[in-house]
């Protein structure tokens, strides 16, 4: 999938030479292409990018003043012919700074260094997962699930703090979380291996939870949790 | 486009190796960058103009940061160190008149430059043009 970008950039060549290298690369999409911090603001409100090619000196806000008013911070390629800017964009953590005009392969170069934090992001976003409860999405670390518990059309997912239902079967949420962390125990029960506090005959507890084991998963589930 | 067979020569006074690299012979390309570098360096000199008459430095310094990369783009790095020690003596005299000489001598070298930037994309043109027919 393609790295999906907005130049913001006041100076017309500048932002058109910005964007033959992305079309040269294959790996950039420009959603937008905005002559000051103003206009990408808003455009930024409304919609999600991984990447900022950022200008710095602009009219009206800087490309600093612009970070500062973000609601969420994308990728930041600062793109400027001043190198004394090289503090700031230390500062703000962005990606890398291009100092114009750049070569195709110091581009490439950047555009590299965000398809690899990319790729480490989405790493680390796969360790959650977004339930609908009440209308609204709610955020769920996987290590914070102790269990999942099937109520017919619902799930419940339990967590030290609290107890969310939610529309969805156990079919889908044993092809969603059942690998290393996830184990279901039974035909109503999933849970998180990690969170297991102990096991007699068929029955396991966490956090004084009381969940049955069933005789056709008690094989599996202990040969998932590390018996001495 | 790229055109591995037919390789398009820019005049000695570019820096042929860096326009080379910048633009991969895709003189389409470098004719559209040069094109619109040329139009913006004509309105950013006008704007620098008006600005150094109005006595404002910090306006005219903008000007000439603004209009700095544009001379990379064309393959005219001498010339961006040249915008550029000028942009940075804006932010050192206190008062405009101080920099008249070297704002006079930068404006007339701008001005020679543009002529020099509109014949060479007049060659880029029939360049691009030879190719199509």
């Amino acid at each position: 999938m393609k790295i999906t970008s907005i130049i913001v950039e006041d100076l017309q060549p500048s932002a058109d030479f910005l964007q033959k290298f992305c079309e040269r690369s294959g790996l950039v999409s420009v959603n937008a292409s905005c002559p000051d911090a103003e206009q990408a603001l808003a455009f930024l409100s409304e919609n999600l990018v991984d990447l900022i090619f950022l200008d710095v000196e602009m009219p009206g806000l800087n490309g600093f003043q612009m970070l500062d008013q973000l609601v969420y911070q994308p990728q930041v390629i600062l793109t400027t012919s001043k190198p004394e800017y090289a503090y700031n964009a230390f500062e703000y953590k962005v990606t890398d700074f291009l100092k114009k005009p750049f070569t195709y392969q110091r581009f490439l170069d950047a555009v590299q260094k965000v398809e690899k934090i990319r790729q480490q992001t989405a790493e680390t976003e796969d360790e959650h997962i977004f339930i609908k409860v009440n209308g609204k999405l709610v955020k769920l670390k996987y290590d914070d699930i102790l269990f999942m518990e099937s109520m017919g059309d619902y799930v419940k997912f339990v967590t030290p703090e609290k107890r969310y239902i939610t529309l969805n079967t156990m079919k889908n949420l044993e092809q969603k979380f059942c690998g290393n962390q996830f184990c279901k125990v039974h035909r109503s029960y999933i849970v998180n291996l990690s969170a297991i506090d102990d096991i007699q005959e068929n029955t396991l507890y966490i956090k004084g939870n009381e969940i049955p084991v069933s005789k056709s998963n008690k094989a599996s589930v202990l040969q998932k949790i590390n018996v001495l | 486009m790229n055109n591995p067979g037919v390789h398009y020569m820019f005049s000695g006074r570019f820096d042929s190796a860096y326009l080379s690299e910048l633009y991969a012979n895709d003189i389409d390309t470098a004719q559209e960058i040069f094109e619109s570098s040329i139009n913006h360096i004509g309105i950013e000199l006008n704007i620098a103009i008006s600005r150094f008459n109005s006595g404002d430095l910090e306006a005219l310094r903008r000007v000439f940061h603004k209009m700095k990369p544009l001379f990379g783009y064309v393959g005219l790095p001498m010339l961006h160190d040249y915008v550029q020690r000028f942009e940075q003596r804006c932010s050192d005299v206190k008062h405009i008149e101080e920099l008249r000489k070297e704002y006079e001598d930068i404006i007339s070298v701008i001005g020679d430059t543009l002529d020099m930037l509109r014949q060479e994309l007049y060659r880029m043109k029939s360049f691009n043009n030879a190719k199509v027919s």
